[in-house]
């Protein structure tokens, strides 16, 4: 494809400024550079879940001093860059009883506030139980941004996961769309590229090709009768008006956004998560600044989950070392340096919000309309416990006072999601379980 | 005018009748043949050309229709003496419409007149979408360590059953004896158990938990849309074509006692067996049932019947594009290539992408790199080039030497750095957008060598490519002459491939998919169920598959025989007994069957919804069975019951309104064929009182050479068909351009001929008919006659 003068310009500009180019698309609000009168659209509020499983080590994570004076623990050391956007929220408990296991109702009932119903599923000793009985908060959100002209997007919300094994069972779904109706997250970057861009998918190439094609029918027509050349004709005819048309999008989406190349190589095992983790923080990222979603989720693994840690120098599985007692300095040691590692690809996710620029609003990034909230479906990994369950909020969307750690006493999460939702312009005075909703919304802002 | 225009030796005239009858050409009386043609084209002239045009290609406003057609000499004489000139019938009768009928059949009428005047030529055709899909199905498939398709008759899937609500993984550490009192192992037909508080035995397993998987393979005859549903209050996991991974549904999760129905809709190819894996548990849940149920297309909801189970577990997996095309062009009556839209190139570049995706899916398995073994880039570049280079070349249908492979891949892998799977991707999606692929018949006219054969023969017998006899026997130069191609052509017919393409045949032969919706009064008939409906096809293609590929494929036996495949449904419907589902032969007393003619399910299908219908009947008998051309009806009349007397039968009915003369141009054909199969219902039913009358099969019909002959029933019909060279020649054509795509004439002028004269020396196997097709198009027509052919003759 040529370059125009448009591209390169902006592409050197980029380049000067010390930029990648990965992040080149989302520069739409520099069209104003070329005399195009931008106008500042209403905000876009988006919320982003990220979900890390096994519990944490606690000592390692909250923070002895609250208020803005707390001090970054060894766990949330990537975000330090970022202690002035983050909460930390201490006090928050997942209160869902009912059937089946702590594991279980952690996950399924982290982003619902609902009791499991009545299944198949064994989990420990616990009597068997099946999936959430309601809707999560992720898709409650959806609905009300959807059902409005000025928030709907094409996708309303997208849930990607990474390494996510694949089965579904309460211990590996988070997002219902409502009772018995868990969403499966993508995990197949390639798969969420699908979804994304479509037929716009594989474009590069295709245009390669369909280069190639044309050269073979002209050589191929002039040995044809005058009947057939005219099937070749057309075909060849065809071929060109489409080549056009793959290269003006191309154009087109270099003005707006590009689609991301992904690794056609790249397998879902468990030794490239660290890879797939960026790519589908890319996407996510992606996916945001084209304004595809408003609500988005990243689910890592799964509750239980035994992901090999190779990439940290940990060979035992996660789920398992989560189990080791206190005093097994080892695996206490492993476990934090697990935390770290999820806390750092928050930290990667926040960061590209920072530097990505909020389209259309000058000198914002997505950051400053995007709130982050990344959680586990536990507390203590070796107790199992359900409460004080790791909770950090970052960026502005929801308009939160950032750059502290608040201890909120203990309080069930039904209203820790009821404020959300009331942040993001929902006014929703109970979700889940009502009973749990009792005190209503916490004070954040 | 008078009515002997000229005068001409009627003995002569009729020695000419028969000679044409069978022969195209006349070898005695050329100098006679040449007076009767000129007094034929002077009576033309003068009577006809106002209407008709100098060379039969119609007058606008007066008869647009060209005229040309199938009917033979005589029958032509015999209807310009009854029907023209139009209005003033009496001017042109006995040797006068003789004469002008051999004007006209000799100029323009008859396909070899035609043919002379716009000679057919064989059309640059892309593959349809069906063949796109078989041949991408099949050059994956070759990449696989094994065969696809099934080695035995068995059916059923193998069943494991344990104890534990998790597949034997708690039973794994106990002693075997205690093992074998928690889990074991049977055959079952089906799934479809409703176990309710019980257990798969209760003497082995206590009712709060056990588990089962159902293991083999799915064979499905028909190519389409199929939905895939499991029905339970359980546990239940179902996994097609990857048995490991991705269940393409997943109900691992009961919710109370509530039954659940989880479906997926999956297009699969016909005649193809798929891997597939059913795993069930239950936990505590009060109750348990699992049913494993299926529509196929155009079927109805049923658990998938024991046919379509087998107890192999395959590991081949078979690649079916889902992405749909547009439908392929059948104006000329076959499914032809040529229509080249956006929406067909958009599609095949979907096609070459998510093929390309598919194989960097599984790239390591199909290019032989053990799934534990980790290669450097160039090394796996190396194994990348020798996989794309057998991949373009199957592609291609023809091996690319060294250089060219060179030229073409050695910029894709270039490109491609340290990346070599880039390449691959690139290739994949270069060779099935290729003109090379999508064109077979490309570039033939420099080397019609071996590899060309091949590609034909493929094409034409499996709409595919050439699997690797086709191409080892075109790599050592034995695919050059007609016995050797006629020995791969028999090979071939073995294949499930050809059974597969011989489906299409028969469904566009017999117009089977026109009929999917097929409705009744269920008022009058009750019995008429959706399942009977969808059973009697089954019926249908069982009784085809069966003559044609087990038995004689003999296609007199598919016109006369006298028994049906039924089975417990259907069998008390047309006063018959069977026990259980599978379909068995039933004989039926003399002359109460006769072949398709009076199957249940074309008499059904070509009936209204609560009687019988003699135009729909007498039309497709006509047309695809006798093999007389019908022109579109100069007014299109509807049939309304409700305008009729109603103590009227159907006959009369039909007879009143086809009652003006220019009706009856088609209908002194239609109505004597569609009366004789008044002695059935609208299911198909005999009877012998329709609306408080008898019924009247009898008509007089005009034979191939002109002669009134009477049809008293079915067999008559059938036993004039089967002696009609014009109704043979049909069927040999249908299915030549069925199997091949283009005009027969293209390949020789005397192509049809030829065929046919083989198809009456071979008995009229269809078996062979389809290898002489196979052969005449793999040649090109180029085949002389061996000496065993002529000694046949």
């Amino acid at each position: 494809m040529k370059p125009t003068a448009k591209s390169y310009s902006r592409r050197k500009f980029l380049r000067d400024m010390g930029i990648s180019t990965a992040a080149l698309p989302f520069f739409s609000g520099l069209q104003s550079l070329y005399g195009g009168e931008v106008i500042a659209p209403q905000r876009k509020q988006r919320l982003i879940i990220v979900f890390s499983p096994n519990g944490t080590i606690l000592e390692k994570f909250w923070p002895t001093t609250m208020g803005e004076a707390f001090e970054i623990q060894p766990i949330l050391a990537p975000l330090t860059a970022y202690k002035d956007r983050m909460m930390v929220v201490r006090g928050v408990s997942n209160k869902v009883r009912g059937d089946g296991d702590n594991h279980m109702r952690g996950m399924s009932c982290l982003l619902t506030g609902t009791e499991l119903l009545p299944g198949n599923i064994q989990g420990g000793s616990d009597t068997p139980a099946g999936w959430a009985g309601g809707i999560s908060i992720d898709q409650e959100i959806k609905n009300f941004f959807q059902s409005q002209e000025q928030t709907r997007t094409r996708f309303g919300s997208l849930e990607y996961g990474v390494a996510v094994p694949d089965r579904a069972d309460p211990w590996t779904r988070m997002c219902y769309a409502g009772a018995n109706q868990p969403i499966a997250p993508i995990q197949d970057p390639n798969q969420m590229l699908g979804k994304l861009y479509g037929q716009m998918k594989g474009r590069e190439t295709l245009m390669g090709v369909l280069a190639g094609v044309q050269k073979e029918l002209d050589r191929i027509a002039t040995r044809l009768s005058p009947e057939d050349k005219i099937v070749a004709e057309r075909h060849l005819n065809l071929v060109r008006e489409m080549n056009g048309e793959l290269e003006r999008q191309g154009q087109a989406k270099e003005v707006g956004h590009v689609v991301p190349e992904i690794d056609p190589d790249i397998e879902l095992v468990n030794d490239n998560t660290p890879e797939v983790s960026r790519i589908q923080i890319d996407l996510l990222i992606n996916s945001l600044s084209a304004d595809m979603a408003r609500v988005a989720t990243l689910q890592y693994m799964r509750s239980v989950g035994q992901a090999r840690m190779n990439w940290l120098g940990v060979d035992e599985g996660h789920h398992g070392l989560s189990h080791e007692p206190d005093n097994n300095n080892d695996a206490q040691q492993k476990l934090e340096k697990i935390n770290t590692w999820f806390c750092g690809e928050v930290a990667y996710l926040t960061k590209r919000l920072a530097e990505t620029p909020e389209p259309g609003v000058e000198g914002q990034s997505l950051l400053d309309n995007t709130l982050v909230v990344w959680t586990n479906e536990l507390g203590k990994g070796n107790s199992h416990t359900l409460e004080d369950i790791p909770l950090v909020m970052i960026g502005n969307g929801a308009n939160f006072k950032m750059g502290q750690a608040l201890d909120v006493g203990d309080v069930a999460h039904n209203r820790l999601w009821m404020t959300v939702a009331q942040a993001m312009g929902h006014n929703i005075q109970s979700f889940g379980s009502q009973a749990l909703c009792e005190g209503g919304s916490l004070q954040l802002s | 005018m008078p009515a002997n225009f000229l005068k001409s030796n009627s003995s002569l005239a009729k020695g000419i009748y028969v000679c044409f009858a069978v022969f195209s050409c006349a070898a005695a009386g050329f100098a006679d043949d040449a007076v009767v043609f000129e007094k034929g084209r002077v009576i033309y002239e003068k009577l006809c050309v106002e209407c008709h045009g100098a060379n039969g290609e119609g007058v606008e406003d007066e008869y647009d229709e060209p005229l040309f057609g199938e009917k033979s000499l005589p029958a032509l004489a015999k209807r310009i003496d009854r029907t023209m000139p139009e209005g003033a019938e009496h001017l042109c009768d006995g040797e006068d419409a003789v004469a002008v009928a051999k004007y006209v059949y000799d100029s323009f009428y008859s396909p070899e007149a035609r043919a002379k005047i716009t000679p057919v030529r064989r059309q640059l055709s892309r593959l349809t979408s069906n063949q796109f899909r078989e041949s991408v199905a099949d050059l994956i498939g070759s990449f696989h360590w094994e065969d696809g398709g099934l080695k035995t008759a068995d059916r059923g899937l193998e069943a494991s059953y344990w104890g534990d609500s998790n597949f034997g993984q708690r039973l794994h550490d106990l002693p075997e004896s205690e093992k074998a009192k928690q889990q074991f192992k049977r055959r079952d037909d089906q799934v479809n158990f409703n176990y309710g508080a019980t257990t798969p035995n209760d003497e082995l397993f206590a009712p709060e938990e056990f588990s089962a998987t159902w293991e083999g393979s799915l064979w499905v005859e028909e190519s389409g849309i199929y939905e895939i549903l499991i029905r339970t209050e359980n546990g239940a996991r179902f996994f097609l074509n990857e048995i490991w991974k991705n269940p393409l549904l997943d109900a691992s999760v009961s919710s109370g006692s509530e039954v659940r129905e989880i479906k997926a809709s999956v297009r699969l190819l016909g005649n193809r067996a798929y891997p597939i894996k059913l795993e069930f548990f239950k936990l505590k849940e009060k109750s348990a049932s699992i049913a494993l149920l299926w529509k196929k297309p155009n079927g109805i909801l049923e658990a998938i019947p024991r046919a379509n189970l087998s107890p192999e577990k395959l590991q081949q997996r078979t690649f079916v594009l889902a992405n749909p095309f547009p439908p392929d062009d059948a104006s000329d009556g076959y499914e032809r290539g040529t229509n080249i839209s956006k929406e067909w190139l958009e599609a095949t570049n979907q096609a070459a992408l998510d093929t390309s995706e598919y194989v960097l899916k599984w790239l390591k398995e199909m290019v032989g790199i053990p799934w534990n073994e980790e290669l450097d880039p160039a090394a796996r570049r190396t194994k990348y080039q020798e996989f794309l280079k057998n991949f373009v070349s199957r592609g291609f249908r023809r091996p690319l030497t060294d250089e060219e492979f060179k030229q073409w891949s050695d910029p894709m892998f270039e490109k491609a750095g340290d990346k070599p799977e880039l390449a691959v991707k690139t290739g994949i999606i270069s060779v099935l957008t290729s003109p090379r692929f999508l064109y077979p018949d490309l570039g033939e006219s420099e080397t019609a060598d071996g590899y060309a054969i091949a590609a034909r023969l493929a094409l034409v017998l499996w709409d595919s490519i050439p699997d690797r006899q086709l191409r080892e026997a075109a790599d050592q130069g034995a695919l050059v002459n007609a016995d050797q191609v006629r020995q791969q052509a028999q090979r071939m017919l073995a294949s499930p491939r050809t059974k597969n393409k011989l489906h299409g045949f028969f469904e566009h032969w017999l117009e089977l998919k026109k009929t999917d919706d097929i409705a009744k009064d269920a008022g009058a008939y009750p019995e008429f169920t959706p399942e009977v409906k969808v059973d009697l096809k089954q019926s249908l293609t069982r009784f085809i598959d069966e003559i044609v590929w087990n038995g004689s494929s003999d296609y007199r036996e598919l016109l006369q025989a006298d028994y049906l495949y039924l089975n417990e449904r259907t069998a008390p419907i047309y006063g018959k007994e069977v026990k259980g589902m599978d379909f068995q032969k039933v004989s039926f007393a003399q002359g109460e069957r006769v072949g398709i003619l009076t199957h249940p399910y074309l008499l059904t299908s070509m009936a209204y919804f609560n009687n019988s219908s003699p135009i729909h009947r007498g039309v497709f008998l006509t047309r695809s069975v006798v093999g007389r051309a019908l022109k579109q009806p100069p007014n299109a009349i509807e049939f309304k019951d409700s305008d009729f007397n109603p103590e009227l039968t159907m006959r009369e009915k039909v007879t009143e309104i086809t009652k003006p003369t220019s009706c009856m141009a088609c209908h002194s054909n239609i109505n004597p064929l569609g009366f004789s199969l008044e002695s059935f219902d609208a299911i198909g039913r005999s009877r012998t009182v329709e609306n408080g009358k008898p019924v009247d099969t009898r008509s007089d019909f005009i034979d191939d050479d002109g002669a009134t002959i009477s049809l008293a029933n079915p067999q008559d019909v059938a036993k004039f068909v089967i002696g009609s060279d014009a109704a043979q020649k049909a069927f040999i054509r249908n299915l030549f351009h069925h199997l091949v795509k283009q005009p027969i004439g293209a390949f020789r002028s005397d192509g049809l001929e030829v065929l046919t004269t083989k198809f009456q020396a071979d008995g009229f196997s269809i078996r062979n008919a389809i290898v002489e097709a196979a052969t005449i198009a793999a040649l090109r027509g180029t085949e002389q006659p061996t000496q065993k052919d002529t000694a046949a003759n």
